[in-house]
């Protein structure tokens, strides 16, 4: 390809295909299909724009999962601590969750009742905040209180009954007509109990 | 009214590829707890803390059906909600006093692994909760606050290393009534659970997942909404000493940063509290106005 004369207008420019002296083993040539052949498709930013991703020292093409620095992915995911310092605090972590204590199991309350009951405690100590000793004292007589018992749950309509006996019937394969004819006949309640499903 | 919110949780040993049983979280059951029938119980949400994929399975006669019932796919080390999302609209599965829940995992072969469910009682014979609903919150919320407590987590698959919400940094206003919006974690577990007085005694609590901030900050905010009622759980930091937040998780154990997102309420606008006759009645110079942007 022969070197532009200072002055000249050229027809294409160098390393254009429609040039007369074109060879496309020419580095003007190979700079030129570089920059302006997409093999892939049509591209968001032309070649060595800053946004495009194939730019030396773009980092759009990185792939950023959640909480993990894509420049040290080794370092813990959310944290950023090192392999090192992970192993620390497990090991730290599990000996602290070896001495532990479960929560303890209180007895449930009504919290009007018992806040009321705080309540007169804090007039009698005049403080607002009580001692662990003081909460227990307190509770401790809804404790020994005998509990007002749930009300009696009420007995399932019958309709209930027949619905829940036609699909416990029908699950297990039975046509419907049949089913309801059984039920019509045994009583869905005598077929629920037979069934265990209900006591 | 005797309305409460508990988180009940359990785990299976070794589950493997066999549904196995959930063992409830000490004190605790998957038997429903004696209602009022006329006033509903919902099963709100179900999640589990699986090291290794597994299926999480509740089942009873009473619900649909007790071959298969509500069977969900647990993807591992991911305790989001399999069932109830309580994101935007939803749909809560009533269940029925003294019916014991069948709840079951399958997992690990080698590993604990551990789930929660959350239950909601409008109407609980004997014991009651301090809650309010979303209209409630805006009407009487002054101040947003948080609290931060470091939790050392059992590894036995039970609740446990239950502490204070003051323990860690003590801010609460005295005799102010707060609302618990919900709360964030740094560390994967099963649950987050806080209980106190003002509960009931029972231990509300969000899923203990780390990378789904935006749901659990606000758990309680969009179970009041989702489910349109009075879930939002108020305490009274009077009784901040006694009131606590612990966590369930796996046998790993692990420690725990737990953020919970707290609302200061206005003096006495939600019934059942401490009255704070003693000392600083009226929540510390808190002022009397309330409200949101409109």
């Amino acid at each position: 390809m022969s070197p532009s004369a200072p002055g000249i207008e050229e027809d294409f420019p160098r390393g254009h295909p429609a040039r007369g002296d074109y060879d496309p083993t020419a580095p003007e040539a190979i700079e030129w299909a570089r920059r302006n052949i997409a093999p892939l498709g049509e591209r968001d930013f032309p070649v060595d724009h800053p946004g495009a991703v194939d730019t030396a020292g773009n980092v759009n093409r990185i792939t950023y999962q959640p909480g993990v620095d894509p420049f040290n992915p080794h370092r813990e995911a959310h944290t950023g601590r090192t392999p090192a310092q992970v192993e620390g605090i497990r090991r730290l972590s599990e000996t602290a969750s070896r001495a532990a204590v479960e929560s303890p199991v209180l007895q449930p309350v009504d919290a009007a009742a018992v806040n009321a009951a705080l309540d007169q405690k804090r007039i009698e100590v005049r403080r607002d905040v009580l001692t662990a000793d003081e909460y227990r004292e307190v509770l401790a007589g809804f404790q020994e209180a005998p509990r007002e018992p749930a009300p009696a749950p009420a007995p399932p309509p019958e309709a209930d009954y027949d619905t829940r006996a036609l699909a416990m019937l029908t699950q297990k394969g039975w046509r419907e007509d049949t089913a309801r004819a059984y039920i019509a006949r045994e009583g869905a309640e005598k077929l629920l109990r037979l069934a265990g499903v209900i006591r | 009214m005797g309305r409460a919110i508990e988180v009940v949780g359990g785990f299976a040993t070794n589950p493997g590829a066999t549904f196995t049983a959930l063992t409830a979280s000490t004190g605790q059951s998957f038997t429903v707890r004696g209602t009022d029938q006329n006033a509903p119980t919902w099963l709100m949400a179900a999640w589990a803390f699986n090291a290794t994929v597994g299926e999480l399975r509740i089942r009873s006669p009473r619900l649909h059906d007790f071959f298969s019932g509500i069977r969900n796919r647990v993807t591992a080390n991911f305790a989001m909600p399999v069932l109830g999302n309580p994101e935007g609209d939803s749909y809560a599965q009533r269940i029925y006093a003294q019916d014991n829940l069948t709840v079951e995992l399958t997992g690990g072969a080698a590993e604990l692994d551990v789930a929660g469910l959350l239950i909601g009682y409008e109407n609980l014979g004997g014991i009651a909760g301090r809650f309010i609903d979303i209209p409630t919150l805006l009407k009487v919320g002054l101040n947003i606050v948080t609290v931060e407590v470091t939790v050392t987590a059992v590894a036995t698959g039970n609740f446990g290393g239950a502490v204070a919400v003051n323990s860690s940094i003590d801010n609460l206003i005295a005799n102010t009534d707060y609302a618990i919006l919900g709360g964030m974690t740094d560390t994967r577990g099963a649950s987050v659970g806080v209980t106190g007085v003002d509960f009931g005694n029972l231990r509300v609590g969000f899923p203990c997942e780390p990378s789904a901030r935006n749901l659990t900050q606000n758990w309680f905010v969009k179970l009041a909404d989702a489910f349109t009622g009075a879930w939002i759980p108020v305490f009274n930091s009077a009784n901040k000493t006694q009131t606590t937040v612990d966590v369930e998780t796996n046998g790993a154990g692990g420690t725990y940063i737990v953020n919970l997102t707290l609302v200061q309420l206005m003096p006495n606008a939600v019934p059942g509290g401490a009255t704070g006759a003693a000392v600083q009645a009226g929540g510390g110079g808190a002022p009397t106005s309330a409200g949101q942007p409109h």
